[in-house]
């Protein structure tokens, strides 16, 4: 495992073949060059912290499970990216969970964390923003001005319409305007 | 002329540069000639370049690959499969033609699962499928054993119905190939494995009894 991880040789396409094989470690090593990716994905498409952990918890495993599906036509990280995506939008837990919540507190503290950078105030202020955003609004914003997916693409994946993700980017776009401003 | 809030509105598909160049002009035009207009446009670039800007990943606070792994290697929950024993292991060497007919079926149509695990944590539907596999591997090697008494209408029609139960299968696991996680589909299938193995332990009961009433 260690050697794994520090044995730059090593690259995504091995590890995938690995872990198809059922190697758990060279598995980890997929995790530890895409956590970051993932979670800050699935943090800003829920806005919560806990919900994102459950999020990449269960983007992980169901990545493992279906390992045999990925073909290598992208690169994984493109794949799982993909694949956490459409968990994120089927993900029917978001409701109760934010009605449960008390405080959101807790759940800005990662985004505080990178007001060390300079001029991260403004960043700090929009990614608190983003997640205080309705859901809809906040999905097709986090997919559509962060990650650069386009509405076809949003719409196909949501079972929407394009005149609906547009005029949720829309809502998401006003209300980011009028939060920061 | 159009107002303040349809040219907002369109606004985002300017920006976004999804606008022919006539509407674009026409939105340019309204800008230059209204300041609220203007002032919510710079306000919208600034925070589309913020949103551009920030950093893709984010670390989480705590190291979720502990769990991640717990969920992964949790051992799969197979039922033991308990035939019924006495006949076990007599006519060991004994393999007639009712249990090579529906072995040699079985292995022919033999279909790999939907999706080929190497995985140490099962879903649901992988579970089904473990004990589906491991009843019907049991009830093989039983069957292997007792296969003497059995007609060979019988057989025939075990024959058939255990081709139309393997076909039903294979049609599944395609479907569920195209739609992963389908849950009617994942009914359906697990609903032809009990058929299935419902139909080789009648059968190998069928066996069993002529069994013993020949000796
Ligand atoms: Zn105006």
């Amino acid at each position: 495992m260690d050697m794994l991880m520090t044995n730059a040789t090593v690259t995504e396409e091995e590890l995938v073949d690995r872990a198809k094989k059922g190697d758990v470690g060279a598995f980890e090593a997929l995790y530890r060059a895409n956590s970051g990716r993932v979670y800050g994905l699935c943090l800003r498409m829920t806005g919560n912290v806990a919900e994102a952990e459950d999020l990449v918890q269960e983007a992980f495993v169901r990545a493992w499970q279906k390992l045999n599906l990925f073909r290598g036509e992208s690169a994984f990280s493109t794949w799982l990216h993909r694949l956490t995506v459409n968990l994120a939008l089927t993900n029917r837990r978001s409701h109760a969970r934010r009605v449960a919540r008390v405080t959101v507190t807790d759940d800005l503290a990662p985004y505080e964390r990178e007001t060390a950078a300079p001029q991260a105030g403004l960043r700090a202020d929009l990614e608190q923003a983003i997640a205080s955003l309705p859901e809809g609004a906040r999905r097709v914003f986090v997919l559509h001005d962060v990650e650069g997916y386009r509405h076809a693409e949003i719409a196909s994946i949501m079972g929407l319409a394009v005149g609906t993700t547009k005029a949720q980017l829309h809502r998401a776009r006003r209300l980011l305007r009028e939060a920061l401003a | 002329m159009n107002t303040c809030d349809e040219i907002q509105l369109l606004m985002n598909d300017r920006i976004d540069g999804l606008l022919d160049s006539e509407s674009a002009r026409m939105i340019d035009e309204h800008l230059a000639a209204c300041d609220s207009c203007r002032e919510e446009l710079a306000m919208l670039a600034r925070v589309l370049e913020e949103a551009h800007e920030l950093p893709a990943g984010i670390e989480p606070d705590r190291d979720l690959w502990p769990d991640i792994r717990a969920r992964i290697e949790r051992a799969p929950a197979v039922v033991p499969f308990a035939p019924r024993a006495g006949h076990l292991l007599r006519n060991v060497f004994a393999l007639a033609a009712m249990a090579a007919m529906v072995f040699g079926l079985l292995t022919l149509r033999q279909v790999p699962p939907a999706i080929a695990p190497p995985v140490a944590e099962l879903t649901e539907m992988q579970k089904i499928e473990a004990d589906y596999r491991k009843a019907k591997d049991d009830l093989l090697a039983v069957l292997r054993e007792q296969q003497d008494g059995l007609p060979p209408d019988t057989l025939a029609a075990v024959e058939e119905s255990l081709g139309a139960i393997e076909s039903a299968v294979h049609d599944l696991q395609t479907a569920l190939n195209t739609a992963p996680g389908d849950s009617r589909l994942e009914r359906m299938l697990a609903a032809t494995y009990r058929n299935e193995v419902s139909l080789l332990e009648q059968t190998v009961r069928l066996a069993s009894e002529a069994d013993a009433v020949q000796r």
